[in-house]
C-alpha cells in the first residue's frame, strides 16, 4: 500500500476500526476520524488517501511522519499533504454568480433521483414513491422550509439524521449549507461565525462520524473534489465546471448530490438566515 | 396492517446496499411497505410517520439499524425478516472474501492462478497500455477494457499479440465470450457453431443474443475495439480473429461485425475469406463492402446478420431471412397503421435514447435517406451533429455512452437516471411523437431494467408512443421474457431487435404524416 496524499486534520494517536467499505476504511480515535480511502474518493481534512485498499487493516497509528497500518510503517515524510481549507482560493464573486447556475444545471441533471436535489427543482419528488421516501421527502420539506424561514434551530433538528447510510442524507445536506456560509464569508467577507455556530450546534447529536462530518464543514474544511469545484467556480471554464459538479456528484450513493444541494442552497438563499 | 421489524446493532452499510435492500424487501409478496435505515432521531420521526415503527426502537441508537417492514401476513413477515439477514449477511461475507490475497501484479496475479491464459485489463488507460504488455510477455491474451490507450500503443500492443498467436480484445473492448464465458458486458447465449468476431460491443451482444434466442450457438464472440478496423491499426485483430475462427474445429460459421472497415482492412479482409472455406456473415453498418466473395454474406443490419448466421448453420437456404424479413415488414407496417393514428398535432419526431452505441448508429443507418434532420451528438458519417447533447433538435439519436454523459458515472447500461430524465422531458415536448430506447440485458447491465423503466415509460406513454427493443436472453440475470412483458405492461412496444424497432419507428411517422 502506497501512501498518496495525507489529510492536514488527520491527527497523532492511535485509531480503531470503525467501518469498513469498497473505497474507505475508517478509523475513530479518541481525537476523532480518519478515513483511509482510495483515489476514487480522493483528498481530504481527514482523509489517508492510498494507492490500493488493503482490507486487511483494522488498525492505524499516526506518529508525526509515520503511519503504522496494521502492523505496517509507511514512512510520510514525503506524502503530499492536503490544505482542505480555501484560504488559498480566489474571491471573484461575479464568476461565482456567473457560474452558480451551471453547477446547479449539472446537479438536476445528474443527480441520483432519491437525493435531496428536490429542495432545488420540486419535480424531483415524484421520484420518491415508499412510504418511507415519502415521509422523509415531507420533512425535509419541512426543515428546509423552516430553516431558510423563521426558525433556523428547528429546520436544521427536523433535518439532520435523516435518510440512509452512514452519513444520513440531511446530514450531507447540513453539511454543504455550512461550506456554502464559509465560501460565503470568504467571497463576501460575511459575518457568519456566529450563524454557522447555531447551525453546527443544532445539527450535531447524530453519530460520531456524522459529528465528525460536520465539524470539518462548519470549520470550512473542503474535501479534494468538492475544494476543485469552488476554484472551478471561481474561474470561467464551463467544461471543468462541468466535470468537477459530475465528480463531487458521483461520491456515495447521494452523498455528493445531497451535500451539493446544501451548498447550492446557502449561496442563493443563505441571505434569508438570521439569527 | 402488521408492522414487524428488527434493531441490528453495531452494523455499518453504505446508502447503497440498504437502498437495494430496502427496494428487495418492497418487491416480495405481502410486503407492503419497508424501509433499512439507521436509527437516528431523524430516521425514527420517519419511520413513525411512514408507518413503519415499532415501539422497541424508542431505544435505539445512531448507530443500529432499524428495519420496519409493513406487511399483510406474518409469514411475509417472516420471510422478508430472512431475505433482509441473508441480504446484509451477502455485503459483510463479501468483505470477509475480500481478506483473501489480492495480487497488485499480473506477475503476481498469474503465480495466483497458474492455468489463466487471459487477462482482462480495467485500469486507467496511461497505464493499461504497459499492463497489457506484461501480460502478453507472460503468454496471455488480453481483454482490453480501458479507453484512452494511444493508437501508437495499441498498435504495438497488437503487432507483438499477433507475432506470438495472441489477441488483444481491445481497448475500449467491452464485450466477448470466449469459450463460453461471458466477458465484461456480455450475455448468456446457448453454445453453438457460430463464431463472431466484432468491433461493436452492443454490436456483439445483438448480434450473439439473436443467434441465441433464434435457436443457434455461439463458439466464441472476440471483440476487437472499434479502432481495430480503421487505418492506423489496419484490422490487425479483427483479421487474426477471423483466421482464428477459420481454424477452430468448433466454428461452422463466422459472422463479423463492425462499422465500415477502412478500404485497405476490407481488402484483407476479403483476401482472408477467398481462403476460408467456412461461411462467413457480414454486417458493416451504414455502408456495403463492395466485396464480391463466394462464401460472404452481406447483410444490413445487426439483426439480419444472425438470422442468416443461424439459417447457414442450420443447413437452411439464407435467402429465407430475406424473405421473413419482408413478410414481417407487412406486419409492422399494419402495426404502424394503428399507431400512427394516435399521435396528435405537431407530433412529428423520433427521439432515440441509446445505451448502445452501435445501436444509435444503426438507427442512424436505417433513417439514412427516409426521414429528414437526422441529428446525434455521434453522427454517422456528414450526419449533423447536435449544437446541445442535452437538448433534442428535429429527429434526434442520442447515444448516452458517448464522454459528455459518463464522466464521473456509470455507463447509461448500468444507471438508468439520466436517460430516465430524458425520456420525460423528451415526452413533454409537443413535437416529440416517439421515444425509442434500447435495453441491454446480461452481466455487467442494470440488474432490474424493468423495476427503473416501468415507472418512465408509463409517464411518458401518456403524451408519446415509446418503442424499445430488449437485447438479452432468458439466460441472464434479468431473464428477457420478465423484462419485455414488464415494458409491455407499462404501455411500451416492445419490438425483437433495434433494427425492427427502428423499421416500426419509420412506418408510425410516416403513417402520420398521411393523415
Amino acid at each position: 500500500m502506497k501512501l498518496l496524499c495525507i489529510g492536514d486534520n488527520v491527527c497523532p494517536g492511535e485509531y480503531r476500526l470503525h467501518s469498513r467499505f469498497k473505497r474507505a476504511i475508517n478509523f475513530l480515535g479518541e481525537k476523532g476520524f480518519v478515513s483511509v480511502v482510495t483515489r476514487e474518493v480522493g483528498a481530504g481534512p481527514i482523509n489517508v488517501v492510498v494507492d490500493v485498499l488493503n482490507p486487511n487493516v483494522d488498525s492505524l497509528v499516526v506518529e508525526g511522519n509515520v503511519l503504522i497500518f496494521g502492523g505496517y510503517t509507511h514512512d510520510a515524510t514525503k506524502c503530499p499533504r492536503y490544505n482542505s481549507r480555501i484560504d488559498d482560493v480566489g474571491t471573484d464573486a461575479v464568476a461565482l454568480e456567473r457560474n452558480l447556475g451551471l453547477f446547479e444545471r449539472v446537479v438536476l441533471s445528474e443527480a441520483p433521483s432519491k437525493s435531496l436535489a428536490f429542495l432545488l427543482d420540486d419535480g424531483r419528488a415524484k421520484n420518491f414513491s415508499s412510504g418511507f421516501e415519502k415521509a422523509l421527502l415531507e420533512r425535509v420539506r419541512i426543515g428546509a422550509d423552516k430553516l431558510f424561514g423563521e426558525d433556523i434551530v428547528e429546520g436544521v433538528k427536523m433535518l439532520r439524521g435523516c435518510g440512509l447510510g452512514l452519513t444520513p442524507s440531511g446530514d450531507d445536506l447540513i453539511a454543504g449549507i455550512l461550506l456554502g456560509l464559509n465560501l460565503k464569508r470568504r467571497i463576501y467577507g460575511e459575518r457568519s461565525d456566529g450563524l454557522i455556530a447555531r447551525i453546527y450546534d443544532a445539527a450535531i447529536g447524530g453519530s460520531v462520524f456524522s459529528k465528525a462530518l460536520l465539524a470539518l464543514a462548519k470549520n470550512g474544511q473542503f474535501t479534494g473534489h468538492f475544494k476543485r469545484l469552488v476554484v472551478c467556480l471561481l474561474g470561467d471554464n464551463a467544461e471543468e465546471i462541468a466535470i468537477a459538479s459530475k465528480r463531487v456528484l458521483s461520491l456515495g450513493e447521494t452523498s455528493g448530490a445531497d451535500t451539493a444541494t446544501g451548498f447550492i442552497l446557502a449561496l442563493k438563499r443563505g441571505h434569508r438566515l438570521c439569527l | 396492517m402488521p408492522v414487524k421489524g428488527t434493531i441490528k446493532t453495531g452494523e455499518y452499510y453504505d446508502s447503497v446496499t440498504l437502498m437495494i435492500v430496502g427496494q428487495r424487501l418492497r418487491a416480495l409478496k405481502g410486503v407492503i411497505d419497508a424501509a433499512v435505515v439507521m436509527g437516528t432521531n431523524g430516521n425514527r420521526a420517519i419511520l413513525k410517520a411512514a408507518g413503519l415503527y415499532l415501539p422497541e426502537f424508542e431505544k435505539s441508537g445512531d448507530t443500529d439499524l432499524l428495519i420496519g417492514i409493513s406487511v399483510e401476513n406474518e409469514g411475509a413477515a417472516d420471510e422478508a425478516l430472512r431475505l433482509t439477514d441473508s441480504e446484509l449477511a451477502k455485503v459483510k461475507n463479501k468483505g470477509d472474501d475480500e481478506r483473501e490475497f489480492r495480487p497488485r501484479s499480473i506477475e503476481g496475479a498469474i503465480k495466483a492462478m497458474p492455468g489463466a491464459n487471459i487477462a482482462l485489463i480495467s485500469i486507467a488507460g496511461r497505464y493499461a497500455g504497459l499492463e497489457a504488455e506484461r501480460a502478453l510477455d507472460a503468454g496471455l491474451h488480453v481483454m482490453l477494457f480501458s479507453d484512452n490507450v494511444s493508437v501508437r500503443s495499441e498498435i504495438e500492443l497488437k503487432k507483438k499479440a499477433s507475432e506470438k498467436g495472441l489477441l488483444v480484445m481491445g481497448p475500449d473492448c467491452g464485450t466477448a465470450i470466449i469459450n463460453g464465458v461471458p466477458l465484461a458486458f456480455a450475455n448468456v447465449v446457448n453454445r453453438g457453431g457460430i463464431g463472431i468476431v466484432a468491433a461493436s460491443g452492443t454490436g456483439l451482444q445483438e448480434v450473439s443474443a439473436i443467434i441465441s434466442g433464434e435457436g443457434g450457438g455461439v463458439s466464441q464472440a472476440i471483440g476487437t475495439g472499434s479502432r481495430d478496423v480503421k487505418k492506423d491499426v489496419g484490422g490487425i485483430m479483427f483479421l487474426d480473429a477471423l483466421k482464428a475462427l477459420a481454424q477452430d474445429d468448433k466454428t461452422k460459421v463466422i459472422c463479423l461485425v463492425s462499422k465500415p472497415p477502412h478500404e485497405g482492412v476490407l481488402d484483407e479482409i476479403a483476401r482472408t475469406i477467398r481462403e476460408i472455406k467456412k461461411p462467413v456473415v457480414s454486417v458493416f453498418l451504414g455502408k456495403s463492402s463492395g466485396l464480391k466473395v463466394d462464401g460472404l454474406y452481406e447483410t444490413r443490419t445487426l439483426e439480419e446478420a444472425a438470422l442468416t448466421a443461424v439459417a447457414i448453420s442450420k443447413g437452411r437456404d439464407p435467402k429465407e431471412v430475406g424473405g421473413y424479413l419482408r413478410s414481417r415488414a407487412v406486419e409492422t407496417g399494419s402495426l404502424a397503421k394503428g399507431l400512427s393514428g394516435k399521435l396528435k398535432g405537431r407530433q412529428k419526431f423520433i427521439r432515440g435514447l441509446f445505451s448502445g452505441g452501435t445501436f444509435c448508429s444503426e438507427a442512424q443507418v436505417i433513417f439514412a435517406g427516409k426521414l429528414e434532420g437526422i441529428y446525434s451528438n455521434a453522427p454517422v458519417g456528414d450526419g449533423p451533429k447536435l449544437k446541445n447533447s442535452l437538448k433534442s433538435e428535429f429527429n434526434t439519436l442520442v447515444d448516452l455512452g458517448e464522454d459528455e454523459f459518463t464522466v464521473g458515472r456509470p455507463h447509461p447500461m448500468i444507471d438508468y437516471s439520466l436517460r430516465n430524465a430524458r425520456v420525460l422531458e423528451e415526452a413533454k415536448d409537443p413535437e416529440t411523437a416517439i421515444i425509442l430506447l434500447d435495453v441491454v440485458l446480461g452481466y455487467g447491465s442494470n440488474m432490474n431494467p424493468h423495476v427503473e423503466l416501468q415507472p418512465v415509460i408509463r409517464e411518458a406513454s401518456e403524451n408519446v408512443l415509446v418503442v424499445c427493443s430488449v437485447t438479452g436472453t432468458d439466460k441472464d440475470p434479468q431473464r428477457k421474457g420478465v423484462v419485455e412483458a414488464a415494458l409491455k405492461g407499462a404501455g411500451a412496444i416492445v419490438m425483437p431487435s433495434n433494427a425492427a424497432a427502428c423499421e416500426l419507428c419509420l412506418e408510425i411517422v410516416e403513417g402520420s404524416k398521411c393523415q
